[in-house]
């Protein structure tokens, strides 16, 4: 299998000049810089614009002037299983978990009507994705969160393309911690890995990892604290130093001067956050082994796969008895496909890989760092599936037994 | 139910070899150190006169206690079942004859969503409101059912006891049914004890709307509530004693930053013919009597930023017999100021009053006295793998302890 550069083209529009650049290194060590279309910042550059002017992401345009994509997502609290057994509140997107997959084309304008219905605040982070700044969903910094049974409307253009993501960036560790992510899959017609690879099947991988101890008794304190915040805001009793959110640094300065106790203070709060956090499930789309859902392939079949991490650690993608392709990161294309076996994907990264079908069997893929392929310390669990050749399966013959304590 | 019954039921759970030994419980140790330096006057009769006497300032530690509470989820259709054992104890009053330390709890429970279980020594809860004081016992002959088998003063002996009670919820967990049995302790007139949890001594019932912990702040009764307590005196020809309390619990302002808060309650006991005012000094005889006891406090919390840093009270109470023609009246009033999360500082001034009859029973006819308050607080969990019954998750968003 051969990677052709000249099918790697530049965006419209530039992103990280300092990501273009170390690809053009690599490019010149891997496949020669001759290959290489020019990307659009240099191009501006060499037109005489910085490439900033040129790049300049759009203001999101009234409906008038262009057709929106339009989808409706909400966040309710909902009672999910993870396993027969292990049922958990989290938050979701329509109450799924993970939130549903958004697919869109490269440069379609994308309309998202967010609605809370929960007691919580909220956003939507538009992860990878080249917005408008006031649409980033970062609270208290591009915009105010969306407090309870409100709506706050997102509108971008899908650029670039690739695998992302969203997820609400309010009370991030605990809110992401939570199901408050899901896949947005940007697709282009010049995809040069759908070009490359003529695959036929495309799935997408959400690893999740829970700590549902924490998540429970997060999720109690902020509820009993939010209902009684709610109460005061409906009476306009609700002030800064009771929601610790101030108009600036010097006004947070001012209010420990006089006295505020910030909820930092050892004195004050002790969060499980941070080195105690202890996930104990880990799960694909929603669930833990053995209740993920096979991927499945036939001989001769040559499938995508996009991984999501949205939990905080990082895990190692073991695939058995296949060579893969790891082809994108962060949604971007690499500049030479990388042949392995297993894969490291950090907090907050995406990555595609290339699965060709030439080994029939039934292949476990899965975490290898393997305290996290458990259900709450009981192997086998967890982060693990099966890459499932649908015509063994079809036929008579050995399948894979489900063996929860080894 | 009778005491034989409820050491087989306990002893069956504490001999079966059951256990499961790789699951860790939850562990919750609890508790609260408390001081008070009091100090105060008392218009005592002495000889042929009333006097007023000044009370040395005097440290008091009674009221300090720690808990250990040891549960785990339990096998189950559903998985949404806790069981566990809580094991306490206190320090008594010194005068006591509890002892210098009073095994307050050992008890096993059990609950579900809907249904609470609990065995062994426990707090009776032989009221329907809590009220705002220093100590458990401060309105001790005003706001409690009496243990009407104590022939000496013993504040343990009648705030716990041995029982079985069994707690019904509905309606997220607002609506409580308690049905309790229970064996208390009798001593005589030296504080010796005569019979200790033998028997039934009280059958009790209660039902009430209310607010759970974490919504105390949603409503306008955090509770409002009725119940029944039935003694049975088979000393005096198997009557039964009854005792009838209501009482409200009432948010005057829901606001959590500063929340003023009501409290009633009312008790009528019928009692028993032929008490002499003079027995009145007697826990057993007074309980024995018939009374109305009424108590009502006003408190106001200050939680600046959600935590709670003050809290004034004023509680007023009245018990009177008349069968006796007597009355004894206390006003209580407290600040309490919290220097760190759960120590408080405070000071809390008691006065109260008897009435003619009942002076030379008791042998005061007013006192007035003055604590000063040091108090820690502390509730520490380890290996939380599973929450309460009454969480807002639990309760608003389907039961999955």
């Amino acid at each position: 299998m051969q990677w052709n550069p000249k099918d790697l083209r530049a965006p419209e529009t530039p992103a990280d000049p300092g990501r273009r650049t170390f690809l053009k290194t690599l490019a010149a060590g891997a496949a020669g810089a001759a290959l290489l279309t020019k990307p659009s910042w240099l191009r501006a550059a060499q037109e005489g614009l910085s490439w900033r002017e040129k790049a300049t992401i759009p203001r999101p345009l009234p409906e008038t002037q262009v057709r929106y994509r339009e989808f409706n997502i909400d966040v309710r609290t909902v009672l999910h299983e993870l396993l027969p057994g292990i049922r958990i509140h989290l938050l979701a997107f329509n109450g799924q978990v993970p939130g549903p997959e958004l697919r869109v084309r490269e440069g379609e304008w994308v309309k998202v009507n967010f609605t809370n219905k929960t007691e919580l605040l909220h956003t939507i982070h538009w992860h990878g994705v080249d917005v408008y700044y006031e649409h980033d969903g970062v609270p208290f910094v591009t915009q105010r969160p969306v407090m309870p049974g409100k709506t706050f409307v997102y509108r971008f253009q899908a650029y670039p393309a690739g695998t992302r993501w969203y997820h609400c960036h309010y009370a991030t560790p605990f809110h992401l911690g939570h199901s408050m992510h899901g896949a947005l899959i940007i697709e282009s017609d010049d995809d040069p890995i759908k070009k490359t690879f003529r695959y036929s099947r495309d799935y997408t991988l959400v690893l999740e990892t829970f700590d549902t101890n924490f998540l429970k008794e997060e999720f109690n304190r902020m509820l009993e604290r939010m209902k009684q915040r709610l109460w005061l805001m409906k009476r306009g009793k609700l002030d800064a130093k009771t929601t610790a959110v101030f108009k600036n640094v010097s006004e947070f300065l001012k209010a420990v001067d006089e006295g505020w106790l910030p909820p930092y203070l050892p004195e004050r709060n002790q969060s499980r956050l941070g080195a105690d956090l202890a996930p104990n499930f880990f799960a694909i789309n929603g669930k833990s082994y053995p209740l993920t859902d096979p991927i499945l392939i036939r001989q001769g079949e040559t499938i995508r796969i996009r991984l999501i991490n949205t939990g905080e650690l990082i895990h190692s993608l073991h695939l058995h008895g296949h060579q893969f392709w790891w082809v994108a990161q962060d949604g971007n294309p690499l500049m030479q496909p990388i042949k392995m076996n297993t894969l490291q994907i950090a907090p907050g990264q995406t990555k595609d890989i290339i699965i060709e079908g030439y080994n029939p069997g039934y292949w476990t893929f899965h975490d290898h760092i393997t305290t996290r392929v458990t259900n709450n310390g009981i192997y086998p669990g967890g982060m693990l599936t099966l890459l499932v050749y649908e015509e063994m399966a079809e036929r008579e013959g050995f399948k894979p037994m489900v063996s929860l304590d080894q | 139910m009778n005491r034989t019954f409820l050491l087989l039921a306990l002893g069956t759970f504490l001999a079966l070899p059951l256990g499961a030994q790789e699951v860790v419980p939850r562990i919750t140790l609890a508790g609260r150190g408390l001081v008070s330096l009091n100090g105060g006057l008392l218009d005592r009769f002495q000889g042929d006169r009333w006097s007023t006497d000044f009370e040395q300032m005097a440290a008091d530690f009674s009221d300090t206690h720690l808990l250990l509470r040891l549960d785990r989820k339990i096998y189950g259709i559903n998985r949404n079942q806790v069981a566990g054992t809580v094991l306490g104890l206190t320090f008594p009053d010194a005068e006591s004859p509890a002892g210098p330390v009073y095994f307050s709890q050992a008890h096993f429970f059990w609950w579900s969503r809907n249904w609470e279980f609990l065995v062994g020594r426990a707090r009776l809860e032989n009221f329907v409101v809590e009220f705002p004081t220093l100590r458990d016992d401060d309105l001790l002959d005003y706001a409690f059912v009496r243990n009407a088998f104590l022939y000496t003063e013993a504040p343990e002996y009648e705030l716990y006891g041995n029982l079985a009670r069994l707690s019904l919820y509905q309606g997220q967990s607002r609506w409580q049914e308690t049905f309790q049995v229970a064996s208390l302790t009798q001593t005589d007139a030296e504080g010796r004890t005569e019979a200790e949890l033998a028997g039934i001594q009280r059958v009790s019932a209660e039902v009430a709307y209310r607010l759970p912990e974490p919504l105390r702040f949603s409503g306008l009764f955090r509770k409002i509530g009725v119940r029944l307590d039935l003694q049975p005196l088979e000393d005096s020809g198997n009557q039964w004693l009854s005792t009838v309390t209501a009482g409200a619990d009432i948010n005057l302002s829901p606001n959590p930053l500063a929340n003023w808060r009501l409290r009633v309650q009312a008790q009528y006991t019928p009692g028993q013919d032929g008490i002499a005012v003079q027995d009145l000094a007697i826990p057993a005889r007074a309980a024995r009597a018939r009374s109305f006891g009424g108590v009502v406090s006003l408190s106001f919390l200050r939680r600046p930023y959600q935590v709670p840093r003050l809290l004034v009270a004023l509680t007023g109470a009245l018990r009177s017999y008349p069968d006796q023609e007597a009355w004894r009246a206390k006003a209580i009033a407290g600040v309490f100021y919290q220097i760190g999360a759960e120590v408080d500082v405070g000071l809390q001034y008691e006065a109260e009053a008897v009435s003619q009859g009942l002076r030379d029973a008791l042998g005061f006819r007013n006192s007035h006295s003055l604590k000063f308050l040091f108090s820690f607080e502390y509730e520490a969990l380890f290996n939380h793998y599973f929450t309460d019954r009454e969480t807002l998750l639990n309760l608003e968003h389907g039961f999955a302890p």
